[in-house]
């Protein structure tokens, strides 16, 4: 049975129908879901079995990317999320949604103080990044560490710096395995701060992390925006063809795709 | 600098200097600041290849409603220079460009729509009613020559401020064609950056390069005897009679995929269009400029001088790379149509470019660092 996905949707999110596109090529049903419906008990949670918190500039980004999104998830629905992610069900947020999962606490949970601010460069910025997903506890990245497969995708963000004050924090969140994915440079090699393999200056090259439990997974690029057409390598070979701009590899789409999978091969066996 | 008197060692700082000037260099910043890649339709960006800095003649979407299987092409054409110098070549010239760039993208030249967009002064004033009439037979003439139909179109007059001593100055007639193509296999889209060593590189379409109103000689200077080809002298090129059967034959070449990398001739000519290709695909490349010789219908002889050959501005050109292979196939689609190798790829980290008098060569990282004003990191 295809499980049901939640896309939430408010105000100015804009790929909630990415998201849709991709979870339909994994295998899940899903439905775009404004946050007024559940709000006036329209629609329910426990009807679905995998939430997804899509991009976009919810609200605006008034007060901070994510910030009134996040104040939704942490005050109207605060005892639905809890009971959806101690139910083990995956949820993914991915950019504005990542923001809105680390402002309303959820992730990455715990004791961790940890933020998303403003990029380091200091401007919105959309471009092309590979990513490496080091051994965590993650059930979105298992099945890339298991088929060898690694991500390139866009992304399209001004505020998508991981920081965290503490460096006690930071160890946490690796010694927890919750640094689900990382940004890497164009041999794949974790890009070490260096611009623009590690697109916004986020510490660790921290690109995606996960809670304690593995399934909740926030990330800021967006996968969902690999998971169709690319243009043939015209001769180039992936050896030669590496760079950091768009990635022509099929792997890489794969491995997209492979991370939408991952999560909803979860769900179905929940 | 006058072009004839410069010699080779000129013309490559000239084309470093060409990359630099504004109507060129990089834009790649300004773009990033803006989501192209929202919807996850996105083949091909403005800024793509390699390391992403490679500017393309077009963007194509392929939406998902279509499965990702069928693309569009969104192009321009445009060229203040053009419009202050001749506003009907410049509006045949914006039309051209606009659909020369959707064909280099992938595009079907017979399936292309086109806006206008007309930015000039006072309509009261009398050159500028001219300049406006000018420009709309342009555009009449080229959308019937190239049979592209024009689905919408806008205008914005009085555009004018004050000048030095208070005088009512008009901006130069502006006109900016936009395009829609239909992409029929957006996988098959090539992009412009060069792709493999030992291609062979063809310029296709009638090579009539005119330097009067040209980035070069907005920056640099022409004199009066040296702005048009051999075959004329006016400042703006003019209407490219075989462009709409050149452009059949290359979207013809594309859809057997024999074209590895394609980019227009636009702002810098020639020489600009290669050094372009060669950044986008970190790719070395020669190009022989003693093969244009009589490119332009004229008697005898060396018809063209490097510099107007690298440098000249001309309608219905295209560059394309082609694997050795698949040129016999390329050079037959052609085979009643103007199409000359020119050049190559090659495994140096340069772009060569032979003039017949000892040529010059710039590196990767200098045509990269021209054009971005960044260092080259590869």
């Amino acid at each position: 049975m295809r499980p049901k996905a939640l896309l939430l949707h408010a105000a100015g999110t804009n790929r909630d129908e990415d998201a849709a596109a991709a979870l339909a090529l994994a295998g899940a049903e899903s439905e775009i879901v404004h946050l007024s419906l559940l709000k006036a008990k329209e629609r329910r949670w426990e009807d679905y079995r995998l939430l997804v918190i899509p991009g976009g500039f919810s609200y605006a980004d008034a007060l901070g990317a994510g910030r009134l999104l996040a104040l939704d998830l942490a005050s109207y629905f605060a005892d639905e999320i809890a009971a959806f992610v101690a139910a083990g069900k995956p949820v993914i947020g991915i950019c504005n949604g990542f923001q809105a999962l680390v402002k309303a606490g959820i992730l990455p949970g715990g004791k961790v103080k940890a933020t998303l601010t403003h990029n380091e460069e200091g401007t919105f910025e959309c471009r092309w990044v590979r990513l490496g997903s080091p051994a965590s506890v993650s059930v979105g990245t298992r099945g890339l560490r298991e088929r060898g497969l690694a991500l390139a995708c866009p992304i399209a963000h001004g505020e998508g710096r991981f920081f965290v004050e503490d460096k006690a924090d930071l160890e946490a969140l690796e010694a927890k395995g919750q640094v689900a994915l990382v940004y890497a440079d164009a041999e794949g090699r974790t890009a070490g701060g260096a611009y623009p393999a590690n697109p916004n200056g986020s510490l660790a090259d921290i690109a995606g992390i996960c809670n304690e439990a593995g399934n909740v997974l926030g990330l800021m690029p967006h996968p969902e925006n690999n998971v169709l057409t690319r243009p043939r390598l015209w001769g180039r070979s992936l050896e030669t063809s590496r760079g950091w701009g768009p990635s022509r590899d099929p792997s890489a789409t794969e491995a997209c795709l492979e991370l939408w999978k991952s999560g909803v091969s979860y769900a179905a066996q929940l | 600098m006058a072009i004839s008197r410069s010699n080779d060692a000129d013309l490559g700082d000239a084309l470093l200097a060409l990359l630099a000037h504004p109507a060129i260099a990089s834009k790649e910043e300004t773009v990033r600041r803006y989501d192209h890649e929202v919807q996850g339709a996105t083949v091909l960006r403005p800024y793509d290849g390699l390391f992403a800095d490679g500017p393309q003649d077009a963007a194509v979407l392929a939406p998902r409603e279509c499965g990702g299987r069928t693309g569009f092409a969104l192009s321009n054409g445009f060229n203040p220079r053009y419009g202050a110098a001749d506003p009907h070549n410049a509006a045949v010239s914006a039309v051209d460009e606009a659909i020369r760039n959707a064909v280099a993208v992938g595009a079907d030249p017979d399936r292309i729509a086109l806006l206008d967009n007309f930015c000039l002064g006072d309509p009261k004033r009398p050159e500028t009613m001219w300049a406006l009439l000018e420009a709309a037979r342009g555009c009449y003439e080229e959308a019937l020559a190239q049979a592209a139909p024009y689905i919408s179109g806008k205008d914005s007059f009085n555009n004018e401020y004050q000048g030095p001593g208070g005088l009512q100055m008009s901006i130069p007639p502006s006109l900016l064609i936009s395009a829609i193509g239909i992409v029929p296999d957006p996988a098959a889209v090539p992009g412009s950056d060069l792709k493999a060593q030992g291609d062979s590189l063809y310029l296709v379409g009638d090579f009539e390069p005119r330097l009067g109103a040209s980035v070069y000689a907005d920056r640099f200077g022409v004199p009066e005897a040296e702005r048009g080809a051999a075959s004329g002298r006016e400042a703006v090129p003019s209407s490219s009679p075989r462009a709409h059967e050149t452009y059949r034959a290359l979207h013809g070449a594309m859809r057997a995929g024999l074209v590895r990398a394609c980019h227009d001739l636009s702002d810098g000519g020639l020489g600009v269009a290669i050094a372009e290709m060669c950044i986008g695909g970190r790719m070395g490349a020669s190009v022989d400029l003693t093969a244009l010789a009589g490119a332009v219908p004229q008697a005898g002889g060396w018809a063209i001088p490097p510099g107007l050959a690298l440098f000249g501005e001309t309608n219905g050109c295209l560059l394309v790379e082609v694997a050795a292979p698949n040129k016999a196939a390329f050079e037959e689609g052609f085979a009643a149509l103007p199409c000359r190798l020119v050049g190559e790829t090659r495994a140096g980290r340069s772009l060569r470019v032979e003039t017949g008098g000892g040529g010059f060569a710039l590196s990767l990282d200098a045509l990269v660092e021209s054009f971005s004003g960044k260092r080259s990191e590869r």
